[in-house]
């Protein structure tokens, strides 16, 4: 899971002998409580740290199983959190994104939740400083704030980074097997010839992608090879499939007069997918038809294509908002301004809460989470 | 009912509206009494004062004549939320505001109140003790702390509504059995030392600072400023206390109703904030001359014995003698439901709530909802239809919106940041603000409508000049800069140097927030229109299946009755808001 320095703080910890329930010991480890609201879940939270053999660990997971414990599923850990408020939404999707990309949590563990958690408190300490700071003596000084404020201006800066990062045009594959037209559909929503589409099988040899304006938005449009059809998909043909459809979000299933079934791998990974029958001039089939050559079924699938889109609207955007209220706040509050700096303060959370609890957050998320290994 | 900060700002209310007025209270003596700290004003509360003011209220100049220490908070922290706070010579305030009452007419009536008079529904009047049934065409319930009020002070406990006073029993029978939902509060004060014994050189002197006035343009006569003295308590001071907690009635659970967060007894301080080794004690003279000094920030209920403990440990109170100890007091209220922002009680439309019988605390919060009574009970007395103050406009509206629509479970402090729109709510624009309604009410003062009036043109003839480029800046464009001030201004437009002070600085302010003011605006409006959205239709949350299961808990428990209460739930998300919506959609249309 990764230890921050930061996070270990909300923690006690013990070192001990793991015994199972009969009384053995299993192992030395280390243990760390984390009380409600400090830990990744935000539940209260046991953390064993045990010796780096397989052996060892699996005899305390048996052991614990053994008392009536289960293991978790994959993501199961990231869905807690997110569930009891302690991550949001973006922090699901950065997670996500960077269990995709094969990294581990950031290194500053700057989280949208926990962002939004110590602005809060910091408006409420200045808040506290206005409306009782001369009367009883108490509240946060303007140094304390100020400090505070830069801080939590650095994370956003970060944050805002990230959500650059997250901010992406939706993918979406065209499949099929050979000589079903796909090059054909490609070169026409992109609206010109891109790769060489011929009516003999098997002209396209590469992986193409593009980038494609269908009905006002972008997305990225990717060409394959047709598939060879049956059991054996060949090794090297699985991988660079593997690579090319990572991240993307939706998959066209084409084929000729709709012949052919979808792949395995459409299902078993997911993807939302629209079936085109294609060459209808020439016949017809199930699933949306379509020919080219007509125009028919055209409009249908570029319809399809633009909801599949807006994956993460404005989220940068929105973060560089969050991002320039801070400013604002930091610079409010050296030029002695504190009524100006709350104002923005509160501003940013409500930008930020809108980012992080965004209903059309939803489906990434989900996506997110999918992606998560058990232990997230 | 009542003589105290409500009562007398309702009567005086009726009166503008050239209505009779009758008040009753239990004793003439005590009209006006500030039964805590003698202190008018502070953050927000400063410029409800002036609202009031504006409004045809008393309370601003009566504090104004009897002032004895003035200071304006947070002054170097944004214009918005500067906030005046006198010191007044107690005795004289309440003088001061019998007089209003003499001079304006209000009949005055000692006796004490027992009942409501007429059938549940058809409230037309009270039943006092002695005067028996007096009937009027409305009825103002501003009882206080006297309604079922009980004292509290170590062991000993007593019905009384104020140290050395009776309290309203009979009457609190009586709404009991009208089926009123009443709730209890409790609040406290602190004890009261003789100045002879205090070693004021034991103690940081806060001198006044300042000019200043309330009442707009009536300041009364300078009398002199006394100081005020500042001491802390220590580690001792805190023992004390813990030691005498199983004494205390907050602590054994003979007080169920909830007391103030703000304004915490000092037990409450030493349980709750274990870490503060300290707490600071403002020691404020009750008088010009008077011989009892009011320790603020130690208010409590500890017995007797224990509260001299604590003085014995505090730099300069070693000595002190106690002239009044501290006590706690716990009366009846009514809950929220039960009246509506307009401060009329929702099933009875002759009878009107103020200060803390709905839930307040603080002089200022009561006066600014007495005036709001009186003016609603004078219009229906008039045959008008009530009338409400908005949110965005005034410190009064927020108070009255907010204490109608929920259902609080500790005494109501008004802050500013209560207030969406804080940045317009200032003290120093309150006649603009106020003037007008109060013009169109019937409620303005001749010379208030004509100075605003003077203010209004002198400010749009200057605004109507700073709309011209100097420099390649707009005028202004110039005023909205952070840096710029008076003098900025004044390098650019010199002209202006002729103009009224307080025009230029109206401009300079209003530009400055105006940004924050647009956004304010638009966050009451989108509140308002989640609030217009009825939730009663909905017989189940649980199976609504657009929204987040977490938000259908939620719900199911806290069974908000708008959009808007949804809104404002913790774990409720705008999406779950947006899934109510759907669903209510869909319900309409099958």
């Amino acid at each position: 899971m990764g230890l921050d320095p930061g996070r270990l703080s909300g923690a006690r910890r013990a070192v001990g002998l793991f015994r199972s329930g009969s009384g053995e010991a299993l192992d030395q480890v280390v243990a760390l409580s984390w009380k409600k609201g400090s830990s990744y879940t935000g539940e209260e939270m046991v953390e064993v740290i045990c010796h780096g053999m397989d052996q060892a660990a699996d005899r305390i997971v048996s052991a614990v199983v053994e008392e009536g414990g289960r293991a978790a599923l994959p993501g199961e850990f990231t869905r807690r959190g997110l569930l009891s408020g302690s991550l949001t939404r973006l922090d699901v999707l950065v997670l996500g994104r960077r269990s995709a990309e094969g990294q581990g949590q950031g290194a500053a563990g700057a989280t949208a939740g926990s962002l939004l958690r110590r602005l809060g408190e910091v408006e409420r300490e200045l808040e506290g400083r206005l409306e009782f700071g001369e009367q009883y003596g108490v509240g946060i000084s303007r140094e304390e704030a100020a400090a505070a404020l830069s801080e939590l201006l650095e994370r956003a800066t970060e944050l805002e980074g990230v959500a650059a990062a997250l901010e992406r045009p939706a993918r979406v594959v065209i499949a099929g097997p050979v000589n079903a037209g796909k090059s054909t559909l490609f070169n026409t929503l992109l609206g010109r010839e891109r790769v060489v589409a011929s009516q003999s099988p098997g002209t396209t040899r590469d992986w193409v992608s593009e980038s494609a304006e269908v009905e006002g938005v972008t997305v990225r449009l990717v060409d394959t090879p047709g598939e060879a059809g049956g059991e054996h998909e060949e090794e090297a043909g699985r991988v660079c499939r593997e690579e090319m459809t990572a991240g993307s979000d939706a998959v066209l299933w084409l084929s000729e007069g709709g012949a052919s079934e979808p792949s395995g791998w459409i299902i078993d990974e997911g993807f939302e997918m629209l079936r085109v029958s294609s060459k209808t001039d020439l016949l017809r089939g199930p699933g949306v038809n379509l020919s080219c050559r007509t125009g028919e079924g055209l409009d249908e699938i570029r319809t399809w294509i633009s909801r599949r889109v807006d994956l993460l609207p404005g989220l940068s955007e929105g973060m560089t908002e969050v991002r320039r209220h801070l400013e604002e706040a930091v610079s409010a509050l050296s030029s002695a301004r504190e009524d100006m700096a709350c104002e923005e303060i509160s501003e940013a959370r409500r930008k930020l809460r809108g980012i992080v609890n965004g209903q059309r957050m939803e489906k990434a998320v989900e996506a997110a989470l999918g992606m998560l290994c058990v232990g997230k | 009912m009542g003589g105290g900060h409500a009562g007398i700002e309702a009567a005086l209310a009726c009166r503008r509206l050239e209505c009779s007025a009758l008040l009753v209270t239990g004793r003439c003596a005590r009209i006006g009494e500030m039964s805590c700290n003698p202190a008018i004003g502070g953050i927000a509360k400063g410029a409800l004062v002036r609202e009031v003011d504006c409004l045809g209220g008393s309370m601003g100049e009566a504090a104004d004549r009897t002032r004895l220490h003035f200071r304006m908070l947070n002054r170097s922290k944004g214009r918005s939320v500067w906030g005046p706070r006198a010191q007044v010579d107690a005795e004289a305030y309440a003088r001061m505001q019998a007089g209003a009452l003499a001079r304006e007419g209000v009949t005055v009536l000692e006796d004490e109140v027992v009942a409501l008079h007429g059938p549940v529904g058809g409230v037309d009047g009270i039943v006092c003790a002695r005067a028996g049934a007096v009937t009027g065409a409305a009825v103002v319930l501003a009882t206080g702390t006297f309604l079922g009020g009980r004292l509290f002070r170590g062991e000993e406990t007593w019905a009384g509504g104020r140290f050395g006073d009776f309290s309203a029993m009979a009457l609190e029978s009586d709404l009991r059995a009208r089926r009123f939902h009443v709730k209890r509060f409790k609040t406290g004060t602190s004890p009261r030392v003789l100045r002879e014994s205090i070693r004021f050189d034991r103690m940081a002197r806060q001198p006044g600072e300042g000019e200043y006035s309330f009442s707009f343009g009536r300041a009364g006569p300078d009398r002199g400023s006394e100081p005020c003295w500042v001491t802390r308590t220590s580690r001792d001071t805190r023992r004390v206390a813990l030691d005498a907690l199983d004494r205390s009635p907050l602590f054994c659970g003979k007080i169920e109703g909830k007391g103030p967060r703000y304004c915490p007894s000092f037990e409450d301080k030493a349980v709750r904030f274990a870490e503060k080794e300290e707490h600071i004690v403002f020691v404020e003279p009750m008088g010009a001359g008077s011989q009892a000094m009011y320790l603020n920030g130690l208010s409590t209920s500890l017995p007797l014995d224990a509260q001299q403990a604590m003085l014995a440990t505090i730099p300069g109170l070693e000595e002190a003698r106690i002239l009044q100890p501290g006590y706690a007091v716990e009366y009846t209220l009514l809950d929220p439901e039960e009246f509506d922002a307009c401060m009329l009680v929702r099933k009875e439309p002759k009878l009107l709530v103020a200060g803390q019988v709905c839930g307040t605390s603080g002089y200022e919060e009561a006066a600014g909802l007495g005036v709001l009574a009186g003016l609603n009970a004078g219009r229906i007395a008039r045959g008008e239809h009530p009338v409400q103050l908005e949110r965005s406009e005034s410190y009064i509206g927020v108070m009255a919106d907010d204490l109608s629509s929920r259902s609080w479970c500790e005494p109501y402090r008004l802050f500013s940041s209560r207030a969406e729109n804080r940045m317009h709510l200032r003290e120093e624009n309150a006649d603009r603000r106020m003037v007008p309604v109060a013009m169109s009410w019937g409620l303005a003062r001749g010379e208030d409508v004509r100075r605003v009036d003077r203010l209004e043109r002198d400010i749009s003839r200057i605004r109507a000049l700073l709309e011209g480029t100097r420099k390649g800046v707009a005028g202004t464009q110039l005023c909205r800069r952070p840096s710029t001030g008076r003098a900025e201004l004044l390098g650019v437009w010199p002209e202006l140097a002729q103009e009224d002070v307080r025009a230029v600085e109206a401009i300079l302010l209003d530009e400055r927030y105006s940004g924050y003011i647009d956004r304010a605006l638009r966050r009451i409006d989108q509140r308002r229109q989640l609030e217009s959205v009825s939730l009663e239709s909905v017989a189940d949350f649980s199976c609504i299946e657009e929204i987040c299961i977490e938000a259908r808990e939620i719900l199911g428990r806290m069974r908000p009755r708008t959009l808007g209460e949804a809104a404002s739930l913790a774990g409720v998300r705008p999406s779950d808001l947006d899934g109510l919506l759907l669903h209510l959609g869909r319900g309409c249309s099958t």
